[in-house]
Parts: structure tokens; sequence; C-alpha cells
């Protein structure tokens, strides 16, 4: 692969273009992930406001109009809707779940089919959720599969 | 809309092969368990039409925008085994493939097993893509490791 790096003066904005053959193909994830390198969104956690980076998101629920997400072991309540995060997370590896879940690829230990017609998904704290088989699909285009 | 028809077609085919050529060989094994040894064309016309009735149920389960789970999921399979049964039961009798009260239990034991099928394909095409998810995401984790 080439890579071209250029230097261009301080009043012009710093670019990334990937010409690729797979949009899906993992190092053009890669690429789409530094835009979201250090992107933060609040959560109340114990009263008090935090910012957390998207890296640290394990995912994200909203439950009876009430929007939280989950690091490694704090739970944070947060006020954006489901599609705000969406939008928020678009590049940085995240996918929809479900309806009310978006779940950060990138915390995934594994994905197994369910007796119930859905999957069920583990993430790296063992916590699961179950998936809907229409979101999977979703799923397997981000891994280029 | 016209994709997800279009994916109900393919995957209506793929299961309607696999049903067409589980109604042949069951049935092959049961005539000649029961002495009959006439693999006719008219037979295997027969277990062609027998088993596009026996999907029919299906192809609602698969042009449904919904997802059927759960509970859905079993009266979904319910239903359908109840419809089986009483279409394919009369028809089976009438194209003379039971004619006993033994014949009419092993077939009947035949639609309950292609009823079983509809799932356990579900099921194995669900393995296979969680496979090749947590393939792709071991390498992605390799690769994340190896950049760090």
């Amino acid at each position: 692969m080439k890579v071209t790096i250029e230097k261009i003066s301080i009043e012009k904005e710093e670019e990334i273009i990937a010409r690729c053959h797979n949009p899906q193909a993992n190092w053009v994830n890669s690429v789409k992930a530094i835009q979201s390198d250090g992107q933060c969104i609040s959560g109340k956690y114990d009263d008090q406001i935090f910012n957390v980076n998207l890296k640290n998101i394990y995912y994200f629920e909203c439950v009876d109009n009430h929007s939280f997400f989950y690091t490694k072991e704090k739970l944070f309540e947060s006020k954006l809707k489901v599609y705000e995060f969406e939008e928020i997370s678009k590049n940085a590896m995240f996918f929809k779940a479900s309806k009310s879940t978006v779940v950060n690829i990138k915390k995934i230990k594994c994905l197994k089919p369910s007796y119930s017609g859905r999957f069920e998904l583990t993430l790296l704290n063992d916590y699961k959720l179950m998936v809907s088989r229409l979101y999977v699909h979703e799923l397997k285009q981000i891994m280029g599969l | 809309m016209k994709e997800r028809i279009l994916n109900a077609v393919e995957n209506f085919f793929k299961l309607y092969v696999i049903v067409y050529g589980f109604t042949i060989m069951a049935s092959v094994v049961f005539m000649y368990a029961f002495g009959y040894h006439n693999l006719s064309r008219e037979f295997l016309l027969h277990a062609m039409l027998f088993s596009f009735i026996a999907l029919i149920p299906v192809i609602v389960f698969l042009i449904l925008p919904s997802e059927i789970i759960d509970g859905h999921l079993i009266l979904m399979q319910i239903i359908s085994l109840i419809f089986n049964e009483l279409t394919l039961m009369p028809y089976g009798f009438h194209i003379g493939m039971w004619n006993s009260v033994k014949s009419g239990i092993v077939m009947a034991i035949i639609i309950f097993i292609i009823n079983m099928i509809t799932p356990l394909v579900a099921f194995g095409r669900d393995a296979l893509l969680s496979s090749q998810i947590n393939k792709k995401l071991d390498q992605f984790r390799d690769e994340e490791e190896s950049d760090e």
C-alpha cells in the first residue's frame, strides 16, 4: 500500500483521505477511529459529572426514557438519546445491537447464537447482552464479512 | 423492502432444497421398510409439492419485518406444525404416501421432523456467522495489541 504524507500550511485544515478497495477493511476502520480518538461524552456518576472517553465505554443503553452508558465497572447516566449517541460514535467502532442499545465492538469478547432466535453477546467484563438478528448483519458489515 | 423479499426468496429456496432432499430420503427409507420399491417420477413430483406445502408457514416467517423471538418463535413453530399436519396428512393419504395407522404415524413423524429443520437450519447459520465474527474479533484484537 502506498502512503503519502503531505506537509500543509497552518491555515489549512488537516485531513486524511483513504483510497481503498474495501471500505470495511480493518485499516480503514482504524483511520475512521482517529476521528473519534479522544472524543468524550459526559455522564453523571455519584452526583458528579465526568467526561468519559468513547474508548472506555462498553455500551450505551436507553431504558424507560433514561440513558446510561457503562464502562468496565461503572454505570453513568447520560442525557443523550440513542440516535445522538449513534451519531457521536459512528466512527468509533460502535454498532447498534437493538433499538435501545449501542455496543463498542472493541469491547466484545464473543458472540454466540441463542435458542430464543437472537444472539448472545459477551463483553470483555463478562456482561451479557442480547442482540437482535437484524442488527447482527450491521456488525457483519462493519467487520467486513 | 425489495431486498428483504429477495433475501426471503433466496432463503426459502435454500430451505426448500434441504426439505425436499429430506422428504425424498425419509420416504425412500420408510418405503423400503414397509416393502414398497417404486420410486416413480410421479412420486418425486408429489414430494416436490409436499415440501412446498410444508414450507408455506416459513414464507410468513421470512417476510415479516420484525423478528420472531422467544415465546412467539415457539408459537410460530406450533402453528406451523398444526398447519402442516392438517394439510399434509390428507394430501399424503390422497397420493398414497400412507394407508395404515402405522404408516400414518411414520408420516406424522416425518412432518414433525420437517418442521424442526427450519429452526435447526437457522440456528446452524447463526452459529456459522457467530464463529466468523468471533474469528474477525480475535484478528482485530491481535492487530490492536500488535499496534500497541
